[in-house]
């Protein structure tokens, strides 16, 4: 939907309690979270919030006027969807903003066992056409969709014109260049995936191994990338590694950027985004807090029509110490 | 050992009956670890399935090393040589300001990993969800180090007076 | 054991995924209407719109010819529509009457509960969501790569009375992208391709830094270096609900693959042989068969 005149609401990721008062401490409009299982697709090891924190989480944050929305993006699995069903009611019941989800069923569970609970789209729906969105709102009623990161900023305005739901864009962190939610690569190579475990490229199958001068990442069985131990490295995430077809190495699926799209903020609410979406659950409080603050400054500073200045403050950030404004430009392709 | 570490003699501590830890040094850390596990239960509950294991943090600029077992009540820090360490889980790497930073959630973990301020080798899903625990714990450095509480406040300030933990 | 549970077994022929010169499409298909006991035929663009120009008018023909030959045609739909045009497409194929499979959500809007397949690319891995598939009007499922025997078999146990297809053959669809990487690979973009994946008519193999052959791209998509073969007793297949097995085409005896798992299907060779009997074959990769028992999908298939 379109027309709206509002401030973009800013969007920053929380994988624990304290990095989720971090965050909102940072300007933060509403934070996401997810619980400490495969229902959400952060599922590392020490990350997230139990049941019993949340409810706390979202009086903190409701108090300071914030939302906290759980992320319940995976996909249950079969035979065993009593981990999903239970997320569901343990975010309503810990009166959470809304539900982040993906999978069907997970939507239809929560449509009928909790009518009034607010339900968001996640990215990992791959809703990419005003079609599907709209599917998705008629049939469960959901009110705003999170957008795939491989949509051009006219993309993304035609089609927050042509659905009726609120449209959240991801404007920095990890860059994912395959249609999310739809991606096998990791579970290829490892037992985990984002849509069965709630992991890519779980740190289980990563390893580091050095030889003189040099640092090979590996995933499973594979080589993903190789650096010499001075140069800067990166969790070896597989489709940011480098491959050969016939010539040298190189990263043939994407360079290990992150994305930064601080620069496209003006266009993204011009195209009638409601919310702008930071990733980073699991890179922590001294992360959020930067994000926050320079994404606040920026939105804030495009309130009050004044220039956005702060891209260059959060470069040291970047995976790869680069940054890209991702598909939103179309040169991407 | 007498170590001499960011100007702070460190005097020896009131001998302690742990068994087979005899060094001064390692006994005051293992006592601080303790302390937490007792304060903060919950920093050691998320490591979940990593409680048991051995953590080897290779500060870059000691000539030691620190051997975590981070089991809860019956939790150990030991002092080793960086040649002979002992088996590990993870072996964690980088300046001592650096593996203070990531204890204390300052320092973006990824960051500080993307250039190569910190290395993991070993299991890296340990070394993950140590750090994930620590950055929800908001425990600071004088909690780890387990100083006397009269030089908690004191020490931090110095830590912060001495600029931010960059990840470089 | 009734005779009628020995016929239930169907082979079914996926979508062809690259880009092939529609001389070879049409000997391809004909081939399979002549030669194969294959029941199903899916037909259709799967990875990349900017080929059908080209490969459209051979896969109608192919489709004639398919039907001529006594096989059911389904005609598949884009599995990552982005542009308005392809947008388009999918509402043009939510409106014919015959049977189509669907690849992405966006169908959904305009079928309007009317019968569909859901096809391998949807995100469909458990009963619940299999059942809002249903209520939407699915009367077929092709499970997901990823979902074990185990899994198809816990959404027939909830689902018993819907059709239930297998990928069984062929290089694994891993991943879509926005981005064309045959296209970057040559120094091009996207809109300027010049077709160059119509060089690779498997794929064009990726290795790993250290030559270790691994994924494979084509246009827009990423498959697997390795050939997945449902490597599985006929009989923990059918107990599972496999009403048919998926042969995804590849450039090479189609008809010798279908000729094999027909044996297989037939019980006159057992999984074992039948890994033995494809390894025979050029295949693009090794055969693999993670998936198939709840394991990363590149392990090796057993006696491969």
């Amino acid at each position: 939907m379109t027309g709206r005149k509002n401030r973009l609401e800013l969007v920053c990721p929380a994988g624990s309690a304290a990095m989720l008062r971090a965050a909102v401490e940072a300007g933060a409009d509403s934070v996401y979270c997810g619980l400490q299982d495969e229902t959400n697709a952060r599922n590392f090891p020490g990350l997230n919030l139990t049941a019993t924190e949340l409810p706390e989480a979202v009086r903190w944050t409701h108090d300071r006027g914030g939302k906290l929305l759980l992320a319940i993006n995976t996909f249950a699995k079969a035979g065993a969807t009593e981990a999903w069903r239970r997320a569901v009611d343990t975010a309503a019941r810990a009166r959470v903003h809304a539900v982040i989800a993906a999978d069907l069923g997970v939507l239809a569970y929560a449509r009928d066992a909790w009518p009034d609970l607010r339900l968001h789209l996640s990215v990992q729906a791959a809703a990419g056409t005003p079609q599907a969105i709209g599917f998705y709102a008629r049939a469960y009623g959901v009110k705003r969709v999170v957008l795939p990161r491989v949509l051009s900023v006219e993309e993304v305005a035609r089609l927050t014109k042509a659905v009726n739901v609120e449209v959240e864009a991801f404007v920095y962190g990890g860059l994912c260049v395959m249609a999310e939610g739809r991606c096998a690569l990791s579970s290829y190579a490892t037992p985990g995936s984002p849509n069965l475990t709630g992991v890519c490229s779980p740190p289980e199958s990563v390893s580091f191994v050095e030889t003189p001068g040099m640092v090979t990442a590996r995933l499973g069985d594979f080589a993903i990338d190789r650096h010499a131990d001075y140069e800067p490295a990166g969790y070896p995430t597989l489709c940011k590694g480098r491959f050969v077809l016939d010539g040298d190495p190189a990263y043939l699926f994407e360079d290990p950027v992150s994305l930064n799209a601080m620069d496209m903020l003006a266009g993204l609410r011009k195209a009638g985004v409601t919310a702008v979406k930071v990733e980073g659950r699991q890179r922590g409080k001294a992360y959020v807090s930067r994000v926050a603050r320079a994404f606040r400054s920026a939105i804030d500073a495009l309130e009050a029509g004044q220039a956005i200045t702060g891209q260059a403050a959060l470069a040291d950030l970047a995976e790869g110490r680069r940054e890209t404004a991702g598909a939103y430009r179309k040169s991407w392709r | 050992m007498r170590l001499k570490f960011l100007d702070i003699p460190w005097a020896a501590t009131p001998s302690w009956q742990l068994g087979p830890l005899t060094h001064p040094v390692d006994a005051w850390l293992t006592a601080s670890v303790r302390r937490v596990a007792r304060a903060r239960p919950d920093v050691f509950r998320r490591l979940g399935r990593f409680q048991h294991s051995v953590f080897l943090i290779v500060p870059e600029d000691l000539p030691c090393a620190f051997r975590l077992s981070p089991a809860g009540e019956r939790a150990t820090v030991e002092i080793v040589g960086k040649r002979n360490p002992g088996p590990c889980a993870v072996r964690i790497s980088g300046r001592m300001r650096t593996l203070l930073g990531l204890f204390d959630g300052s320092i973006d973990a990824d960051a500080s990993f993307f250039s190569r301020a910190l290395r993991v080798e070993g299991a890296t899903e340990a070394a993950l969800a140590l750090h994930n625990a620590l950055e929800a714990a908001e425990l600071h450095a004088s909690d780890i180090l387990g100083l006397p509480a009269a030089l908690k406040t004191p020490l931090d300030r110095l830590l912060q007076a001495m600029g931010p933990r960059s990840a470089t | 054991m009734a005779l009628m549970e020995l016929s239930l077994m169907e082979l079914s022929l996926g979508p062809l995924l690259f880009n092939w010169a529609p001389d070879r499409i049409t000997d391809f298909y004909a081939r399979i209407a002549d030669e194969t006991p294959i029941r199903r035929v899916y037909l259709g663009e799967v990875v990349c719109s900017k080929r059908i120009p080209s490969t459209g008018p051979a896969l109608a023909r192919a489709a004639e010819r398919l039907i001529a030959g006594g096989k059911t045609v389904v005609y598949s739909s884009l599995a990552l529509p982005a542009t308005e045009r392809e947008q388009n497409m999918g509402l043009a194929l939510s409106n014919v009457d015959d049977e189509i499979e669907v690849n992405d959500m966006s169908l959904l809007a305009y079928r309007l509960g009317r019968p569909f397949t859901a096809g391998p690319f949807l995100n469909i891995y458990n009963e619940l969501a299999a059942r809002q598939l249903v209520a939407a009007g699915c009367t077929r499922l092709c499970a997901n790569i990823e979902l074990s025997i185990e899994a198809v078999g816990k959404i027939h146990a909830a689902l018993p009375d819907l059709p239930l297809e297998i990928f069984a053959f062929g290089r694994l669809p891993l991943a879509l992208s926005g981005r064309c990487y045959h296209a970057r690979t040559h120094g091009l973009h996207k809109d300027a391709c010049q077709f160059v994946c119509d060089r690779d008519p498997d794929g064009w193999t990726v290795r790993t830094i250290e030559r270790q052959d691994f994924l494979a791209i084509n246009g827009t998509q990423t498959l697997s270096n390795g050939v997945h073969v449902a490597a599985v007793a006929v009989e923990t297949l059918r107990r599972a609900g496999v009403g048919a097995l998926r042969l995804s085409p590849h450039n090479l005896d189609m008809a010798a693959v279908a000729g094999l798992f027909d044996s297989f299907l037939t019980e006159q060779i057992d999984a074992p042989a039948l890994v033995a009997g494809l390894s025979a074959l050029p295949l693009p990769g090794p055969l693999v068969s993670g998936y198939a028992g709840g394991h990363p999908g590149s392990r090796a298939a057993v006696g491969a």
